[in-house]
């Protein structure tokens, strides 16, 4: 694939990127800039190469991944403290409706590993098995994570004690989603 | 794909999440510039990238680790003393002795009194200390070698008698020399 061609289709898909590197960053806006800044950047170097194995979304998604991974471990390292990330951050966080804050902190109690998952399956659209290769795991070990996510988010929620309008302790429907 | 109740909420809460993200997520354009001037910027001052400075700085660091080793294991070698204790004021051993009664000068010997570890050393080392070797056979054959001044006065008069046997010829009478003065005391109380 061309550079050109490429670029279009990152373009296509950059919304959506910058919304599975917020993700991968913990909601950290400039973080997950930062992050996605980066894969562009081992896209033009090379560095990240694309070779037709996969879906483009998933590749890139892998990339982003593994970036914000190697971000975050760079940054144990640096004392960062940004006023105007936090600035933006309390911003962010009173605009926020007190349902969806709530949903955000039940969904930042959640581990790594379930909480991608979740992403991936309910913000991307994307199946078990996509998220399997975007998080570099088995398809069984994704619906793992995707039913204990699942589990682990309504008790966080029912913990919050958010009422959704409808009864949320309804009897769990194990269909996963393939 | 059928989902259940919880599934569609949560679905509905992300769904939620993502038109608040849309509203702020940074223009392609200008994060794609900023990379591609990332880009130009490495491919400029290639010295500067982390991908040379990496291999580097693991090469410098082993090289002065090694040094540092070496220098370490040369200056132990250096200062490890000998096995043996340093034999102080030794005097040679005089032939003809004087007699008995003398007062000979005492021997000296002074030992080191602090105990040195004995480190274990590796083979091909040994044989470079065969120098120092044969000056400690030579101190060890000095001191077996040694006698006391006293050493007269511990021979006794019978020192002969006790070293002969007798012979077959001799009588009896002659014989009852080399028993013991009290040999008739000693076999009455036998029987």
């Amino acid at each position: 694939m061309e550079i050109s061609e490429l670029k279009a289709e990152l373009e296509k898909l950059h919304p959506a990127s910058f919304g599975w590197a917020l993700s991968c960053c913990r909601q950290n806006h400039a973080e997950a800039e930062e992050v996605l800044q980066t894969v562009y950047l081992k896209i033009l170097q090379g560095k990240a190469l694309f070779r037709g194995e996969s879906k483009l979304q998933t590749w890139l998604f892998a990339v982003i991944r593994k970036t914000a991974i190697s971000e975050r471990r760079k940054q144990l390292f640096r004392f960062v403290s940004s006023s105007s990330n936090s600035e933006l951050k309390v911003e962010l966080e009173f605009e926020r409706s007190e349902m969806q804050r709530r949903f955000q902190q039940a969904l930042a109690c959640l581990p790594a590993r379930q909480r991608e998952t979740l992403h991936l399956v309910f913000y991307q659209d994307l199946s078990l098995s996509e998220a399997a290769a975007v998080m570099n795991v088995s398809v069984g070990s994704a619906r793992r994570h995707y039913e204990r996510g699942k589990k682990r988010m309504r008790e966080a929620v029912d913990r919050e004690g958010v009422d959704y309008g409808v009864g949320w302790r309804r009897k769990e429907n194990s269909g996963a989603v393939l | 794909m059928e989902l259940g109740g919880d599934e569609k909420r949560i679905r509905a809460l992300f769904s939620e999440l993502s038109l608040e993200d849309r509203s702020r997520v940074p223009q392609f354009g200008h994060v794609w510039t900023r990379a591609q001037q990332s880009a130009l910027r490495s491919a400029v001052a290639p010295l500067r990238d982390k991908s040379l400075i990496k291999p580097i700085a693991v090469l410098v660091s082993l090289f002065v680790t090694a040094a540092a080793c070496s220098f370490a294991i040369w200056a132990w070698y250096r200062s490890t003393p000998s096995q043996i204790p340093s034999i102080v004021n030794r005097q040679p051993l005089v032939p003809n002795t004087p007699e008995v009664f003398s007062t000979p000068q005492p021997v000296k010997v002074v030992v080191n009194s602090r105990p040195r570890k004995v480190p274990l050393r590796p083979r091909k080392l040994i044989v470079r200390q065969r120098p120092v070797d044969r000056q400690i056979t030579s101190d060890a054959v000095l001191l077996s070698s040694w006698q006391s001044p006293t050493q007269g006065l511990l021979e006794s008069p019978t020192s002969l008698v006790l070293s002969s046997l007798p012979q077959l010829n001799q009588s009896a009478k002659d014989l009852k020399s080399f028993l013991p003065k009290n040999y008739e005391v000693i076999k009455e109380s036998n029987q």
